[in-house]
This record gives C-alpha cells, sequence and structure tokens, in this order.
C-alpha cells in the first residue's frame, strides 16, 4: 500500500532534498556566488581530505545548517533517500576482492578491517558532498543561482549565458512538477485497483507510460509558456556586483583549505 | 484593435482546428469567446497570442501581423493558460511574476514597482517568497494573472478561467476581469460555462467546428447558445433574461 507523503497537495515536492526553502537566515542572504564557490572550494577539498579535515567540514555544515535555520530532518531525510547508493558503494569498496572468486571464509577476510575504514571515510565524504549541495539548494533560489550562472557564463564566448541559466531554473521547477505527477498517477492507479496487478512490470508499466505522457505535455506547456511570456535571449539581465567581503572570504577559506592540505603529514 | 480576415489554421498533424475565421474586436472590450469541447477556442486563442501562426488568411492585433511579427504581438498581448501548473515558471511566486517584465527588459526599478502593484492588485504580498508549487489552485490562478499583468498588456487573454475555482475565487477573478476593462484593455474570455461572465461582456463568439458561426452582443446571443451546443445561462433558461453573475 502507498504511504501518503503529507499533508496538503505537493506535500512530494515540499518533502524533496535539493529545494529551496525559504527563510530569512544570514545563510539565505549571502550572495549565490559565495556559496556556489564555496561548496566548490569545500567539495574540492573532501576529493583528498583526511578525517581530521572531514571533522572540521562536518563541524562547519552542522553550524551552517543550524545558522540557516533549516529543518533538523532534511539532512536525515536526504541520507535516508540516498542511503542504498550509498549502502551499495561502501559495500563494494568494503569487500575484499583478492580472493575472488574463491568464497572468504570468514566475516573479516571478506570485509578486511582496513577496507572497511576506508569505505567509512569514502562513505563520509560522499555524504557530506550531497549534504553540502542540500545546503546550497536549500538557502539558494533559483533566480539568484541563475544569476549567478548568469555571471559565471557571460565572459565565455558564443554561450547562450541567459537560456542555459533558465533553463537550470526550470529543469529543477519541471522536477518537482513531475514528482507531483507522479505521485497523481500513482494515486489514481491505486484509486483503480492497478496497486493489486501481480506483475512488477505491468505495475511499472501503467505508471511509467503515462508520467512519461505528462513530462512531454509539460515540456511543451512549458515551452508556449515561455514564447507567451516573452522570452528572448538576448534580454540584458542586469547582475549585482559580488559583494567585495564575500568575494575576500572564499578568498579566506581557500587559503585555509591550502594550508590544511599543506598540513597533510 | 484586433482584426481576422479568412483565419484559418491547421495542425502539423492534418487536423483543421479553425476555417475562415473573420471578426473584429475593439479596443476597449470584453469578449466571450465561446463553444463546446474541441472548437477549436485554445488554438484561436494560442493564434492571438501570437504562439501559433495562422496558416491561412490575416490576423492583426494592433496592425501588426501575427505571423510576421509574433514576438511584438505578445509584447501587448498576455495569455492566462487554462493550467497555471503550464504557466507558472519561476520557483517563488514574486520569481514568477518578475519573470514578463525580465523579458521586456525594464529597468530594475520599473520591474520591481510592476511586480509589487501586481503581487498587491491580487492579494500575494504575504505569499510572494513562497514555491509556488505549495500553493493552492486558486493562488496558482492567481499568480499565473499576476505574472501576465506585471507585463502590462493592452489585451489580457483567458482560456477557461472559471476552471478549479470556487466561489470566492470566481469572483475575485470576474472582478479582476471587469477592472481590466475599466482600465482599457481588451478582456477575451474563452470557456464553454458561459454562466459567470456572459451578463458582463460586451461581445460574444460562437464558434463551432472550427468555424465562426454567430458573434454579436450578449442580450442577442444568449438566447440562441443552445444552438451551438453551449448550455445557456439558468437566467435565461428560467425565462427571466439576461442577469449578471454577483461579482461584488
Amino acid at each position: 500500500m502507498l504511504r501518503p507523503f503529507g499533508k496538503g497537495p505537493h506535500a512530494v515536492a515540499v518533502r524533496l532534498a535539493l529545494h529551496y526553502i525559504p527563510r530569512s537566515s544570514a545563510v539565505h542572504r549571502w550572495d549565490a556566488r559565495t556559496k556556489l564557490f564555496g561548496i566548490a572550494l569545500v567539495t574540492g577539498a573532501l576529493l583528498w581530505a583526511e578525517p581530521m579535515v572531514l571533522a572540521v567540514v562536518t563541524g562547519w555544515l552542522a553550524a551552517l545548517f543550524a545558522a540557516a535555520r533549516l529543518p533538523w530532518r532534511l539532512p536525515l531525510r536526504t541520507i535516508r533517500a540516498w542511503a542504498p547508493f550509498l549502502v551499495l558503494l561502501f559495500s563494494v569498496q568494503a569487500v575484499s576482492w583478492e580472493a575472488f572468486p574463491k568464497l572468504p571464509q570468514s566475516l573479516p577476510e571478506a570485509f578486511p578491517p582496513d577496507s572497511v575504514a576506508a569505505a567509512a571515510v569514502s562513505l563520509w565524504r560522499i555524504a557530506l558532498m550531497i549534504l553540502w549541495a542540500v545546503l546550497f539548494t536549500a538557502t539558494t533560489n533559483t533566480a539568484a543561482v541563475q544569476r549567478a550562472v548568469l555571471w559565471v557564463l557571460r565572459p565565455v564566448p558564443f554561450v547562450p549565458a541567459r537560456r542555459i541559466a533558465v533553463m537550470a531554473g526550470l529543469s529543477v521547477h519541471l522536477f518537482a512538477t513531475l514528482l507531483d505527477d507522479l505521485e497523481e498517477i500513482r494515486t489514481a492507479c491505486r484509486a483503480r485497483l492497478g496497486d493489486r496487478s501481480k506483475n512488477p512490470y505491468r505495475r511499472m508499466k501503467i505508471v511509467i507510460l503515462p508520467l512519461f505522457r505528462k513530462a512531454l505535455n509539460r515540456a511543451e506547456s512549458m515551452a508556449l509558456a515561455l514564447a507567451a511570456r516573452g522570452y528572448r535571449d538576448d534580454v540584458p539581465v542586469e547582475v549585482p556586483p559580488w559583494p567585495r567581503a564575500e568575494m575576500l572570504s572564499c578568498l579566506m577559506l581557500l587559503g585555509l583549505l591550502a594550508a590544511l592540505h599543506g598540513a597533510r603529514p | 484593435m484586433i482584426e481576422a480576415v479568412d483565419v484559418g489554421f491547421t495542425y502539423p498533424d492534418g487536423t483543421e482546428a479553425l476555417r475562415g475565421l473573420s471578426f473584429r474586436i475593439p479596443c476597449p472590450a470584453f469578449v466571450l469567446l465561446c463553444g463546446a469541447n474541441g472548437q477549436g477556442k485554445s488554438t484561436l486563442l494560442y493564434l492571438l497570442a501570437g504562439l501559433y501562426p495562422p496558416t491561412r488568411g490575416t490576423l492583426t492585433v494592433f496592425g501588426m501581423d501575427v505571423a510576421r511579427r509574433p514576438e511584438a504581438v505578445r509584447t501587448c498581448v498576455g495569455l492566462v493558460f487554462q493550467d497555471p501548473d503550464s504557466q507558472i515558471l519561476g520557483e517563488t511566486v514574486a520569481d514568477d511574476v518578475a519573470f514578463g517584465p525580465e523579458n521586456l527588459a525594464l529597468p530594475i526599478r520599473e520591474r520591481e514597482r510592476r511586480v509589487a502593484q501586481s503581487l498587491a492588485f491580487f492579494g500575494l504580498k504575504e505569499v510572494a517568497e513562497k514555491p509556488c508549487y505549495a500553493l493552492s489552485g486558486g493562488q496558482k490562478r492567481r499568480v499565473a494573472l499576476a505574472g501576465v499583468l506585471a507585463m502590462d498588456p493592452q489585451v489580457v487573454l483567458f482560456d477557461e478561467p472559471f476552471t478549479h475555482l470556487d466561489w470566492d475565487g470566481a469572483s475575485a477573478l470576474l472582478r479582476a476581469m471587469n477592472r481590466l476593462r475599466d482600465e482599457g484593455r481588451t478582456v477575451v474570455v474563452s470557456t464553454h460555462d458561459v454562466e459567470k461572465v456572459i451578463a458582463h461582456v460586451d461581445q460574444v463568439l460562437v464558434l463551432r467546428d472550427g468555424t465562426l458561426v454567430r458573434s454579436g452582443p450578449p442580450q442577442e446571443v444568449a438566447f440562441e447558445l443552445g444552438r451551438y451546443g453551449v448550455r445557456p445561462p439558468c437566467s435565461v433558461l428560467l425565462g427571466k433574461g439576461l442577469m449578471p453573475w454577483p461579482c461584488d
């Protein structure tokens, strides 16, 4: 049986990670470029980070989640949603492939402590990367992201910067709408006893095909709406300057991460 | 002034949606475009909004040929879609309302003024920063309308605007339409449910099988709607003449 996703319409979208959550916090007010570059730097640093650095970065993340006044369930819900992927990744890395194809005789032989520790650190890294991305999307609205994308792409010749920025925003919007559509189709399917079918292929087909049709219709309507609302590639969009203090903070973060990298044993 | 001369439209799959349409709509005016389902009402609105070019004939809006200058037509014609979810493109209410003015390349101050005015007009100030996916159906309808009006179009087209609206929502929308007409704009409402709007309009156009079968003032056309597959308003059916649907 399907579990309802929450109260009210669009509850699925509300529960979505990677979604903007409006608040009036300092983190929300930061320029999107500051957050984008800050997160890019931290994510880059995570690739080589030792557990000590991971612990520092985890502390920063927790502090920023608190400062942004985001729901405390958001990181847990996100990790839960990614759990199958994370578990798979952990298992693949933790298991010893040396004896393959011979079956291991004991648990430590199958999962050597060194591999388990390395897999745990990798898992920690990936979970942090996901949560930093969640922090960015939860505190930055699409318009701000679009302006940041415009700012980055504008100097690049022959690139339709505004089109790319608008499409990035619309993709987020379409994704949420399609999740609503999916929930609607599943409910309609359940109402007509479609969930009683024993055949998993049929159960999947009766949900996926209507969703696919809806997605195409939505894309077509969106194209019409863009035209109806006068969308043009060549409209000059003013992007406010990047606040100097925030730019300097990014440079300081870069310096700090470089120092941490240099301090590696 | 909107003028259609022998306008026709055929979809790429060969479906002939409109044939030989000729009419004139003055500005300002409040016009009802009615007909049963599938008679070509929405297609005609898309043509008027400069989204589809007519495949035959000439359609002009304020002297601009829709086939030749669709982008110019779109700057002075706003279309409110039947399904607001199809029209809403912004993440938050304020973002969405600002999308059109941004495309008009207006200075930031003018853009902000229009957005604020539009939000206030439709009572959306409190939800300005709310994500659009979290709005109710009636609120989404108002956001769609606010987004169109922020572009300050001279002609506003509504495709089945009363669908999914409760009494209060429908009354508020009808009040907004009357106000737009009073401000000197042309309002065209396409619907098969004429009950709410017919007594308020200046002109009625009736479509059947893609052709214009009747046009005239509501006082005349309201009594003949049954012939064209459109249900006349209750007051007419009850023999009480044409009575306006209360919206004040």
